[in-house]
């Protein structure tokens, strides 16, 4: 049945329904809210709740740029790089694309959080997995502003080049057999399909406001990923002594795996990891340099980012490959450190 | 043939994290608590991300205008996610997780790190001490002669120095039960980028009164340092508040 023009709403009713719901509504508000906000804050002056929350909020607040800055990147890609254009940038051969993908890090500098959406994105323009996950892996660690962060705390080390290099090279190694993995275990899977690029854009939209809306949307997504590794990371660091990931490192390598459960828990910007690894001067150089080389690859909050950006067979054999390369080449280089000094 | 396509619309329920996030970080900005959880750097840098995502928030809200025009005017549109990643039905609960640390956030006290979360890091430690040495690089501690105000920093380097010396400095109190009664830890913590990878700096003051002070009380302390004993030994400590930047 239709409604009568006449009997339908005119706009100044809706608006009077409008304040008067909002009125209505505002009272139980008024009570309702300073009550919970109290019990939220006696919640919060607890100790323990106290530390999970300044953690949890200092994680999102220092890392929601980065992801912000790849979303952007991200939009930037969508909407300007057609697909066509990425895959005749490609290098055909498998050595060429392993030898490439770790130079995009230094092409598109982003951090471990920036670079997640950046991948995400390239995966979908047709980039091949296995030079997505080494450009992944690789890049924040090849990132200037992370190298010359390693080379400041560790320049007390001698050689004072040691360790960046140590980390620059381990990174890049680890990656690229990640990535020759990926192409031994899915080369006979079909090829990954692009997504069809906008070429245009029609009733006068312009190309910012689809980059905008993109990089919204890729927020949107990864910033709830990032918010759940933000939660468990706040809550190991609330609940888990550091003293306790500290004190497993006895023996050599046990060393290196309680630095590099320590920087699985501690989501420490990679900008950031060196100057911690530094402070901690009990532990040996093959240890530091796990804690290193592993925390950009993989923390709480990347793997729960990665479960938005990569295939789950993919992010399988990330979690069961980096750890294990990580530790062994660890140890193996810190050997080589001790024989040589 | 070229194609054309339209920005997918967005819900409501997907741009008001938007608003919400970036009003948030605004208000913490506003009210200089970023501190409390960033260095200053990065706490200009949040609030940049925060102004363009409120852009980003306009710009969803401008396409979805338009979008609900052309509907209208009889063009079919499609809504929701560009590349379908997140199902529909979690598109709410998505959006309200967005709350949880907002929520959180408001709630917290206006301090920083506390004295549990210096423990927890190894304030007083004797393994942990040693750190000490290899944090001095980082330290931005200006230090004045006599009685100007250091950092705990400061002092710590003043405890290996060969000869005692007059110091006054500032931080939050520590007190460990397993420490002697007239024995407390002035600490700060000290960070590269946010509360997530702090260090405290802890030095042991010996003062006759320290079983008056309580945990995360912030205090100016002045007395001199002593070498043999790695202690500050007080001759007065007095209660004040807490710096802006209660980190280093």
């Amino acid at each position: 049945m239709t409604v009568p023009p006449t009997a339908r709403m005119s706009r100044a009713d809706k608006i009077k329904i409008a304040v008067f719901v909002a009125i209505v509504a505002a009272i139980p508000l008024y009570l309702v809210v300073p009550w919970a906000q109290r019990r939220l804050e006696d919640f919060f002056s607890l100790a323990r709740a106290q530390v999970f929350g300044q953690v949890l909020i200092a994680i999102l607040l220092e890392a929601f740029p980065f992801v912000f800055i790849g979303a952007i990147v991200s939009g930037l890609i969508e909407v300007l790089v057609p697909a066509e254009k990425l895959a005749r940038l490609i290098p055909k051969s498998l050595p060429a694309r392993l030898a490439v993908a770790p130079l995009l890090g230094i092409i598109l500098p982003v951090c471990e959080c920036g670079v997640v959406p950046v991948v995400r994105r390239l995966i979908k323009k047709g980039l091949p997995l296995e030079m997505a996950v080494v450009y992944l892996l690789s890049g924040p660690i090849l990132n200037p502003i992370v190298l010359a962060s390693t080379v400041m705390a560790f320049s007390r080390t001698r050689p004072w080049w040691a360790m960046p290099a140590a980390r620059a090279g381990l990174g890049i190694l680890i990656a690229v057999t990640v990535g020759l993995v990926l192409f031994a275990t899915t080369r006979k899977r079909p090829a990954e399909t692009a997504d069809a690029a906008p070429e245009s854009y029609g009733h006068g939209e312009s190309a910012l406001v689809h980059i905008l809306h993109h990089a919204a949307n890729d927020f949107l997504l990864l910033g709830g990923f990032l918010l759940m590794g933000s939660l468990i990371a706040a809550g190991a660091q609330a609940f888990v002594p550091r003293t306790i990931l500290v004190s497993i490192g006895q023996t050599p390598v046990a060393a290196s795996a309680g630095m590099m459960a320590l920087a699985f828990v501690l989501n420490l910007c990679s900008e950031a990891d060196a100057f911690v690894a530094a402070s901690f001067v009990q532990f040996t150089f093959a240890s530091k340099l796990a804690f290193l080389v592993l925390g950009p690859m993989l923390d709480v909050k990347l793997v729960a980012m990665y479960l938005a950006a990569l295939p789950r067979r993919v992010l399988v054999i990330v979690l069961l490959v980096v750890p294990v390369l990580t530790l062994v080449l660890s140890e193996l280089v810190g050997w080589l450190y001790g024989v040589a000094a | 043939m070229t194609a054309t396509k339209h920005a997918p619309r967005l819900t409501w329920w997907e741009l008001w994290p938007m608003l919400g996030w970036g009003l948030f970080v605004a208000y913490i900005y506003a009210k200089g608590r970023m501190t409390l959880f960033l260095r200053p750097l990065y706490g200009h840098l949040a609030m940049g991300a925060a102004a363009v995502l409120l852009l980003c928030f306009v710009c969803g809200w401008f396409v979805r205008r338009r979008s609900l025009k052309r509907e209208a005017e009889g063009e079919p549109v499609h809504e929701g996610h560009a590349c379908g990643e997140a199902p529909s039905a979690w598109r709410y609960v998505w959006s309200l997780a967005f709350l949880v640390p907002i929520i959180i956030g408001l709630a917290l006290p206006e301090r920083g790190l506390n004295a549990l979360a210096a423990l927890q890091r190894g304030a007083g430690d004797p393994a942990m001490a040693a750190e000490l040495a290899a944090q001095q690089q980082l330290a931005e501690a200006r230090e004045e002669q006599g009685y100007g105000w250091t950092t705990v920093l400061g002092v710590a380097q003043r405890l290996t120095m060969p000869e005692a010396q007059k110091v006054g400095a500032i931080g939050f109190v520590v007190r460990n039960e397993k420490a002697p009664a007239d024995q407390f830890l002035l600490v700060r913590f000290q960070i590269v980028c946010c509360a997530a990878d702090a260090s405290p700096m802890a030095v042991p003051v010996k003062w006759a009164e320290a079983h008056t002070l309580e945990n995360n009380q912030w205090v100016k302390v002045f007395g001199r340092t002593d070498p043999k004993a790695k202690a500050l030994i007080a001759d007065k400590v007095e209660p004040t508040r807490q710096p802006a930047n209660p980190y280093m």
